[in-house]
């Protein structure tokens, strides 16, 4: 259960991150979107 | 040396953005609310970025680590205020198109009971942004550790100042990016995995850590419910908020930003910041102050440039919470006061008078920051008269309107004020002077607005 515990903090933040970054650049450098 | 050229590198990159974005700048109203264009990502980060400041990262990380894993209510309070925020509120500040509280009061219950509300208004943001100072003070002690509070606090200001004044709103939000990636990584990412790795997971820390640090209760169920009440409400009715949703394109993405916001960053960032501060009881016991537990960590837990990196991330975070919170007082104190007294003022006059005010409440709260006793002490304390007559007359704004009158406004904010100065000086038992407050505020709404509602159209005071 320890082992889940920390797997989810350590992998959910880093997902969370990822996913939010992701965005953040994706928007900031306007890429994906038809010009 | 090498934290103080990060921090000196730091600096340089948010004046550079400040100076940049500045050139955006025309009006008072895009200094104020970026136009209202703010892109979706761009508002759910600064939303963010305003939430995740001193009380989040150092105040939720430092109950933990004295109060243990009760100390986590903080999180849950704040995280469901920014949540209820989201699902009441943000698409109807939207839809109501205004820029500042007092301005949707005056809207709705007429100029005085706004004017009363604008002064209040002013106290409360005005503590918070004493206790962001003191907060960015303290991080640059870690950097240069020869440096005093007053002067650490006098330095950060006078950097946070510089692109406020010179970008408004626009800079903020461009800054709020930078900020909130360099935190996001910093919190969630680079510090639970090495402090879970030195102390061997959960199983470590419950093998070794005090039991009574386990303890769901262990604050105590009456500060516990005190604290979710007071940081739950008080978010709910966030101005930084307010402004940023006026900031947003239109109602709906007002509202998923705000939803987004608190529940995939809020949220699980202060989970984080709670498994550092448990982590921390194991590898810094002795600690001569449990508010500066997260630097204190990055500091030890780091080499020099990571460390480095990782410090001027936390200093980000606190950075893009100051300014923000200095440009909502300079906004709440030029529209709503001295705009009230000269109605005649030109737009150019009145971006004058918002980067001067600017000034003068960072240089008054660089004194309150360092005489004041502790960061959340100077929130709660300046913050609960006007949190506990704002959350009932802002939820009555919108979910009694038929009933809300000037008359009996007046009257809930006058108990309000009296009841939680009252309750605070005199050490009231039990429950704290916000939550006191609240409840005679509320009961004094439902009955004094019953009892002056005449019926028909109100009339404006």
């Amino acid at each position: 259960m320890y082992k889940i515990l920390d797997f989810l903090v350590m992998g959910g933040g880093c997902a969370i991150a990822a996913y939010l970054l992701f965005n953040m650049i994706k928007e900031t450098f306007n890429l994906g979107k038809k010009k | 040396m090498a934290k103080v050229l990060v921090a000196v590198l730091y600096m340089a990159v948010v004046l550079i953005i400040g100076f940049v974005s500045a050139r955006k700048v025309k009006t008072a109203d895009s200094f104020a609310v970026a136009s209202k264009e703010i892109p979706f990502w761009t508002n759910v980060y600064s939303m963010a970025s305003a939430q995740i400041g001193a009380g989040a990262t150092m105040g939720v990380a430092s109950l933990v680590y004295g109060g243990g894993i009760s100390g986590f209510c903080l999180g849950i309070g704040a995280a469901a205020g920014a949540v209820f925020s989201g699902l009441l509120f943000a698409q109807k500040i939207r839809e109501a198109n205004v820029t500042t509280i007092p301005e949707l009061i005056r809207n709705n219950l007429g100029n005085t009971v706004a004017s009363i509300m604008s002064a209040l208004t002013i106290f409360m943001i005005f503590g918070v942004l004493a206790a962001q100072i003191r907060s960015l003070g303290t991080i640059l002690m870690i950097f240069i550790p020869s440096l005093t509070l007053p002067y650490a606090c006098i330095i950060m200001s006078a950097i946070m100042l510089c692109y406020a004044v010179v970008g408004g709103m626009v800079a903020a939000t461009q800054t709020d990016k930078l900020n909130i990636a360099i935190m996001i990584l910093t919190v969630m990412v680079f510090i639970p995995i090495i402090a879970l790795t030195k102390v061997g997971g959960f199983e470590g820390i419950v093998t070794h850590i005090d039991p009574k640090y386990l303890n769901p209760t262990g604050m105590g169920v009456s500060t516990m419910i005190s604290l979710m009440l007071y940081f739950g409400l008080s978010g709910m009715v966030n101005s930084e908020n307010f402004l940023r949703i006026c900031g947003a394109k239109n109602a709906k993405e007002a509202r998923g930003a705000t939803l987004t916001s608190a529940l995939l960053i809020y949220l699980p960032y202060m989970l984080c910041c709670s498994v550092i501060g448990l982590a921390g009881v194991l590898l810094i016991p002795q600690l001569g102050t449990s508010d500066s537990i997260i630097p204190a960590m990055i500091d030890q837990m780091t080499g020099d440039l990571s460390g480095a990196f990782l410090l001027a991330g936390l200093l980000a975070a606190v950075m893009g919470t100051a300014a923000s919170v200095a440009m909502v007082t300079a906004v709440t104190f030029t529209r709503d006061v001295v705009k009230r007294l000269k109605p005649s003022m030109d737009d150019k006059a009145t971006l004058l008078i918002q980067r001067v005010s600017l000034i003068g409440f960072t240089v008054l709260g660089i004194l309150v920051a360092i005489y004041g006793r502790n960061i959340v002490g100077i929130m709660e304390d300046v913050g609960a008269p006007c949190g506990a007559a704002l959350v009932p007359l802002f939820c009555g704004i919108f979910y009694w309107k038929k009933k809300m009158n000037p008359t009996g406004a007046i009257i809930t904010i006058i108990v309000a004020v009296v009841s939680t100065l009252s309750w605070w000086i005199l050490k009231g038992p039990v429950i704290s002077h916000f939550v006191f407050g609240l409840l005679c505020a509320t009961v004094t709404m439902i009955v004094a607005c019953n009892l002056t509602y005449k019926g028909g159209v109100v009339e404006h005071v």
